[in-house]
């Protein structure tokens, strides 16, 4: 019981220092920060950094995969993205970045909707994906 | 980590507000004291849970709870000092019929208190019939007859 306790604290059933990890890609590519362990219905939060101003126009296309939509609501997005476009494997938000240097970032405030292994795919556009794994508690 | 430490949080608040509050407040349950103690009990739920309705969660912090609890039975068997801290210790209130009055102020106990404990545990009527009445740790009131000559 004390165990279950101690792990509990560590982070094993979501939140704590076991549970938060980042994936990060090839270099100039974006890195996510999230929980490995998530809970079903339960609000949780994904940060996504990236590389400034990646396009000509000034901003920044990121595209989730639509498996992991399908598992997983998003609630709300900060900054609010310009647009968000449906592309043939999932979903692109398209944000106006700001910073001519450094990187932005965007978080994402997700509500897991299904229950077990969540794959997840997050990238920019025209980049290959970075891969990420969550699992959902019931 | 924050369903461990919310019940943790919940546990030890509760604790030192039963404690503060006297041994009384919900061992005589009135209906006030039954609502009472669902309104507490709806109140503490929202802290302890937050947003968080998960399987997983009310399992962890259940186990927290029970945790904390045996982990404190197991402090109380080995130290006298802490079980006196948590559960304070029995106290005599009527001493062959005399009522002991500032012991009976501290615990919020009156004549008519001791006097129904009586009639209803014992069949007395009256002061001089009760040898000793003590408070106990759960907060009900034990009455011990004068033998009868």
């Amino acid at each position: 019981m004390a165990l279950v306790v101690i792990a509990a604290l560590l982070g094993l059933f979501s939140s704590g220092p076991l549970s938060s990890t980042t994936a990060q890609g090839a270099a100039g590519s974006v890195r996510i920060e999230y929980d490995r362990f998530e809970r079903f219905l339960t609000p949780s939060r994904l940060r996504v950094v990236f590389p400034a101003a990646a396009d000509a126009n000034g901003t920044v296309s990121l595209r989730f995969s639509r498996s992991y939509l399908e598992s997983i609501q998003i609630e709300q997005i900060q900054p609010e993205p310009r647009q968000s476009l449906t592309a043939a494997d999932g979903v692109v938000f398209v944000f106006s970045s700001a910073a001519a240097d450094g990187p932005g970032m965007a978080f994402f405030a997700i509500k897991p909707q299904e229950i077990g292994l969540v794959q997840g795919r997050i990238g920019l556009a025209g980049q290959p994906p970075v891969r990420f794994t969550q699992f959902v508690y019931p | 980590m924050d369903a461990v430490l919310r019940a943790f949080a919940i546990y030890a608040v509760l604790l030192v507000l039963f404690r503060i509050s006297g041994r009384r407040t919900l061992s005589q349950m009135t209906t006030f004291d039954f609502v009472l103690l669902l309104i507490i009990g709806e109140a503490t739920q929202q802290a302890l849970l937050g947003e968080d309705f998960s399987l997983t969660n009310a399992f962890l912090v259940i186990m927290t709870l029970l945790a904390i609890d045996i982990g404190l039975s197991l402090v109380k068997q080995r130290s006298k000092t802490a079980e006196k801290l948590i559960d304070g210790v029995p106290m005599i209130i009527v001493e062959n019929g005399r009522l002991l009055h500032d012991r009976m102020r501290k615990s919020r106990i009156d004549e008519a208190d001791v006097l129904e404990a009586a009639r209803r545990l014992q069949g007395l009527e009256r002061l001089d019939q009760i040898k000793f009445a003590v408070v106990e740790v759960s907060g009900g009131i034990t009455v011990i007859p004068k033998e009868r000559i």
